[in-house]
């Protein structure tokens, strides 16, 4: 036991002895790891916040979301609803309450700058940001709908940089409605550090959007709050039931279950993180190669050594246990420098170049803080690679010098 | 301390130098050497002195022949029972056998960490060698911080550190000065007289006057083995030398 302890001290002190060697070794996991654990860093975080907008994380931030999405359908595809279908749902069994919403694409600025614009009831917008107080989501207040006055906008805090806005400030007119032309007054920008799906996001009250789209009596969908356990029946009753068009030809309802949402969402997710992990396991390959012929830099000297350790006494496996020891540690401090400085790429560094990977739209340097979690998993994985990537490549090398005869490995 | 004879029957090594050519280092040698003998290996460069001493010490594997140290025929010996004789044995390199990066202490005391010797007792008996080599001031050193000659006892004190049952030694004076030759001469001398068994490689008159047996090789070949000469040792190295 003495004996190993004495041979894993060498092993550790070995480290210190040849620093070049030891931080080209390190250097070489980093550029490994560290790119591999911001990805996957991100992508975890990125999953996290979208559970947390479709409402199925579980938690103390968790808020209540609809549980179904119902839309009309036409041909096959989803088209807008009826208002007038929200009456009838809320009256079926098991429904708590029917919130209306539209969802469209607009232009803004001079730019043409795209946003999405999110419409939703005056009374339902406090809790549809995310349920926090308003003052930590939003710089400014929410928008409110009135009569005659100037469209109220919330803008996105990546959409106000870009379009140069600020609380108070007013933007060109959207549309054009059959109500005439409307030049919209900015009441609040969501604060940069709240949830990323803000970012190009348009929030106003669903009648200020239904005057801005020009589309009175319809919604996009209608977001359904059911008892628990009830949400499939529900779902069922409303395609059966529910006319959703507004003709009278069909039923012509669609909904999508939040858990179909919840289903989806790593599809996506996990194919981006699939092509990263592609890149990654090449990037491994190349690492494993680049250590093969760092370790060959110093092989005429790690020859010698091991041959006068084998000629003064040392055995094969503690020859092994030595290189082991000391490439191992390599290997953990390799991982936990990565693991710090992907952090620090993550945290300080908002992702810088790797985000735009996974969130489509985000710039090289994000404008908006993107979220991300180091899972254990790939936090562990990451220190397994490491350890393997150092010591392939040393160990099989020291045990065909330890094997042969000391005379041969000091020639 | 059990000195441990050690005996080679026919014992031969070829290399292969290119893809054609072989040179046979050590041809057809047998040799018994007692137990607490002084045995000086002398001849011209190349006449397999170094090869034979590697073959004693178990570094090499011979091409035919057998070795024998005490009980035990080193071809049939596993990885551990050859590191467990090289433990019971000493061996001082003609050149270059420092591990880089480690300072002279360690260098001299590193075969013992195998041994679970702990730090403070290497310390200690790599310091008293050192000291009895004229090294104490060099404790820290390099092996690129000393000499060539300073490099050569480091290398001596490492072989003397495990307190060896036999002392196999390839030159060990060749890069020293006349003092410091005669300072591991004497050290030869008394380790010797402790009973250890010493078989050293050298043209070094001193080193072979202290011999209690020589034997002259050429070409590979033993073509001389006298316990005693009647010749001085200058003499018969200056024979050594012109032979090949």
């Amino acid at each position: 036991m003495s004996a190993f302890v004495e041979i894993a001290r060498t092993g550790c002190a070995s480290i210190g002895r040849h620093p070049i060697r030891s931080a080209v070794t390190i250097a070489a996991v980093l550029s490994v790891l560290v790119p591999y654990l911001v990805g996957m860093g991100l992508v975890e975080g990125i999953r996290q916040e979208a559970l947390v907008a479709i409402g199925s994380a579980d938690g103390p931030g968790a808020i209540a979301l609809p549980d179904l999405y119902v839309a009309g359908s036409r041909f096959g595809r989803r088209v807008p609803i009826r208002l007038a279908a929200a009456e009838d749902i809320a009256r079926f069994e098991g429904v708590v309450r029917v919130i209306p919403r539209i969802v469209g694409r607009v232009t803004l600025g001079k730019k043409d700058v795209e946003a999405v614009l999110v419409g939703l009831p005056q009374e339902e917008l406090a809790e549809a940001i995310t349920g926090a107080t308003i003052g930590k989501v939003i710089e400014g207040q929410l928008p409110r709908t009135e009569p005659g006055g100037a469209p109220q906008l919330v803008l996105g805090s990546a959409l106000a940089e870009e379009l140069g806005q600020q609380v108070g400030g007013v933007i060109p007119p959207i549309l054009r409605s059959s109500r005439g032309e409307k030049t919209p007054r900015i009441v609040g920008i969501f604060r940069t550090d709240s949830s990323m799906w803000q970012s190009r996001v348009v929030l106003t009250t669903f009648e200020t959007a239904a005057e801005l789209f020009d589309q009175q009596g319809l919604a996009t969908d209608l977001l359904v709050h059911c008892r628990a356990g009830q949400p499939a029946e529900v779902s069922a009753r409303i395609v059966r039931e529910v006319r959703g068009v507004g003709d009278e030809t069909g039923i012509g309802c669609e909904v999508i279950l939040r858990s179909d949402l919840e289903s989806l969402l790593p599809v996506g997710l996990g194919h981006r993180a699939g092509v990263f992990n592609l890149v990654f396991v090449v990037a491994f390959s190349v690492a494993i190669l680049a250590i093969l012929v760092i370790s060959g830099f110093g092989l005429a000297e790690r020859r010698r050594t091991i041959g006068i350790l084998k000629a003064t006494g040392w055995q094969t496996d503690q020859v092994l246990l030595r290189g082991l020891v000391e490439h191992l540690l390599l290997g953990l401090i390799g991982a936990t420098a990565s693991i710090l400085l992907a952090f620090v790429w993550l945290k300080w560094f908002n992702g810088f170049w790797i985000a735009g990977v996974f969130v489509s739209g985000l710039e090289i340097s994000p404008g908006i803080p993107v979220p991300f979690v180091l899972a254990p998993v790939p936090v562990l994985l990451a220190v397994l690679i490491a350890c393997l990537l150092v010591t392939v490549g040393s160990v099989f090398s020291t045990w065909r010098t330890a094997v042969t005869s000391p005379a041969e490995a000091m020639r | 301390m059990t000195a441990v004879p050690l005996a080679i029957s026919n014992l031969e090594r070829r290399y292969r130098a290119g893809s054609s050519h072989e040179i046979v280092a050590v041809r057809d040698v047998s040799l018994e050497i007692s137990s607490g003998s002084f045995v000086a290996l002398v001849g011209a460069s190349g006449s397999g002195k170094s090869t034979l001493l590697a073959l004693l010490g178990a570094l090499d594997r011979p091409t035919s022949g057998t070795v024998r140290v005490g009980d035990q025929e080193l071809s049939g010996c596993s990885d551990v029972e050859l590191a467990r004789l090289r433990r019971r044995m000493g061996f001082v390199f003609q050149s270059e056998s420092l591990i880089p990066r480690l300072p002279a202490w360690e260098n001299v005391s590193y075969p013992l960490v195998a041994q679970g010797v702990g730090e403070p007792s290497r310390r200690q008996l790599a310091e008293s060698l050192l000291d009895r080599l004229g090294l104490a001031s060099r404790f820290e050193a390099l092996p690129e911080e000393l000499s060539g000659g300073e490099q050569q006892r480091v290398a001596v004190a490492r072989a003397l550190v495990g307190s060896p049952e036999v002392l196999l030694a390839d030159e060990p004076t060749s890069h020293l000065d006349a003092e410091s030759a005669e300072r591991t001469c004497a050290l030869f001398r008394e380790v010797h007289s402790q009973g250890t068994t010493v078989v050293v490689a050298t043209h070094d008159p001193e080193l072979v006057e202290s011999a209690t047996r020589v034997v002259t090789l050429e070409a590979g070949r033993v073509i001389d083995d006298q316990d005693g000469r009647d010749d001085g040792p200058e003499e018969i190295v200056q024979d050594a030398a012109t032979i090949r």
